[in-house]
């Protein structure tokens, strides 16, 4: 009891120097959180943007339509379990269709052609899912394939700004975490030097060396607690409406997932820790005069 | 008990406060150091409270060398000590009570704050500080405050009291209610050290006198008539 007296001391000598210490623990814990959620709602984007595609298996012209059925088994062996979402074969007859619809006189001008038209109309299978890396590679190698290609290398430049942004973030939640430390670390020793008076007392009275570095430890763990409430009350207004706003923003941002509604009793926790932490590291390279053997 | 051999200071600023003192002084003995402003008696006390190094010598506690002696002995010697300093130094935003309390953790005799509750209390009452044991020590009188430094310093039941005019700022009644209180710390084994210069109290209460003069002690064994 009397050590927690001790310990708040610098909330009736220095409340202001506290107060704002602790607002700005809770401002850094927010961001740190918000980052945080960035880096990890990222993940299921990166992941789809990686993995899903769409390949397209160009059936050779010279392969009978009554053996079609044989490449698409094939094709099918070869993706074995993989999250297929869909699967078409595309004839020559829908394949012109196709074009029809879209350029008109092409179409036309393919259709004039007659029994000659599937040489030159492309008959192909499209396959949308999840993929390993080799699956395209197989595909191309299974018989009756003429050429197959697949749709990521289409999202090769958005993939790259995302894994760069994520990267930054994880970079700066890490950054943060060390701004707060050291923030955390110095408040302890500032506190320390708040009422050196009494740790020159204390010493004088036979107290031991972890009895008086201890306040240190409890200071910097209150201001970590204090600054945590701080985050997670922001974080419950303030981060939970940009957050929506950032998942609205395109549909690709939608696969992040909104958060979570444990993650306020999180940042409490890390403002606790970091705050242990900080206490900690200031009690091994505590002020020097509050460690030296004379008071 | 106290060992002083060839003891000098001299402070930063090169004045030469003690020169050369020498003392010894037994478990259960009584010393008064006496002498005027600027003699040296707080720089005296401040050594054997181990409150500060001497320049030159060897300062002896309990058997033990100062500058020898590992922290933690250092730290078993300050739990023995019941320093009353003339500066003071309460904790200014803790109630006087805490004040006390605080010193007793410190102690060789410890136990919970409710089990001292009432010896605080006791002590307190005879110290007329009971109405103000929940005030901040900042709200309390310069007498007020020596009292509360007393008690601090009793509280412990010290085995070395180190006194530094403890009684300064007292009326009389005051006075001799501190000093029957030092004289039964002393009848119980404790070894006593007050520094004053109130010449009274001397005569009255008689015991062994040191007088310090220019930064030299001559120790008397005869009883005090400073």
């Amino acid at each position: 009891m009397l050590l927690l007296k001790l310990a708040i001391r610098p909330w009736k000598l220095s409340p202001w120097s506290q107060i704002f210490s602790a607002l700005a623990v809770g401002i850094l814990l927010l961001l740190v959180g918000f980052l945080f959620w960035v880096q990890e709602g990222l993940r299921p984007v990166l992941m789809r943007l990686r993995y899903e595609q769409v390949i397209t298996a160009f059936i050779d012209p010279s392969v009978e339509a009554q053996d079609e059925s044989q490449i698409i088994d094939s094709i099918r062996t070869t993706l074995g379990s993989q999250a297929v979402s869909e699967f078409n074969l595309v004839n020559t007859q829908q394949s012109l269709e196709k074009i029809k619809s879209r350029y008109p006189e092409l179409g036309r001008e393919l259709e004039d052609l007659g029994a000659e038209k599937s040489q030159v109309v492309p008959r192909y299978v499209s396959i949308s899912g999840f993929f390993s890396d080799t699956t395209l590679d197989v595909i191309r190698k299974t018989q009756g394939i003429e050429s197959a290609d697949s749709s990521k290398d289409r999202f090769k430049n958005i993939l790259s700004a995302f894994s760069a942004l994520r990267f930054v973030s994880r970079l700066l939640v890490i950054g943060l975490c060390v701004a707060l430390l050291t923030g955390l670390i110095h408040l302890s020793r500032t506190n320390a030097l708040v009422h050196e008076d009494v740790v020159s007392l204390l010493r004088l009275w036979g107290a031991s060396d972890p009895f008086v570095r201890f306040p240190l430890l409890i200071s910097a763990v209150l201001v970590g607690i204090i600054g945590g409430m701080v985050a997670a009350i922001s974080w419950s207004t303030v981060g939970v409406r940009l957050s929506n706003h950032i998942r609205v923003l395109s549909p690709l941002l939608n696969e992040m997932p909104p958060l979570s509604g444990y993650f306020p009793v999180v940042l409490v926790w890390m403002g606790a820790l970091l705050g242990m932490l900080a206490g900690i590291l200031a009690l091994i390279f505590g002020p020097s005069k509050a460690s030296s053997r004379r008071p | 008990m106290v060992h002083l051999t060839r003891v000098s200071k001299v402070y930063f600023s090169g004045e030469r406060v003690l020169g050369d003192i020498s003392l010894e002084l037994k478990k259960g003995e009584f010393l008064y150091v006496v002498g005027g402003s600027g003699a040296g008696k707080s720089s005296f006390l401040r050594l054997i409270a181990t409150e500060e190094v001497p320049t030159t010598g060897s300062v002896s506690l309990f058997g033990y060398d100062l500058a020898k002696i590992s922290t933690a002995s250092l730290r078993s010697i300050r739990q023995s000590l019941g320093y009353i300093p003339q500066n003071i130094q309460l904790i200014p935003d803790m109630s006087v009570m805490d004040n006390v309390a605080f010193s007793m953790s410190f102690g060789k005799i410890r136990a919970s704050l409710s089990h001292v509750k009432g010896q605080i209390e006791e002590l307190l009452d005879k110290l007329g500080l009971i109405e103000k044991r929940f005030k901040p020590a900042s709200s309390l009188s310069g007498g007020e405050a020596q009292r509360v430094a007393f008690a601090r310093a009793l509280i412990r039941n010290p085995e070395l009291i180190i006194a530094d005019e403890p009684t300064g700022a007292q009326d009389r009644n005051y006075t001799w209610a501190m000093m029957d209180m030092f004289l039964k710390a002393n009848l119980n084994g404790a070894t006593v050290l007050i520094a004053t210069h109130d010449r009274e109290m001397v005569r009255r209460v008689r015991k062994k006198c040191a007088v310090l003069k220019e930064g030299r002690l001559l120790v008397e064994e005869a009883l005090c008539f400073y």
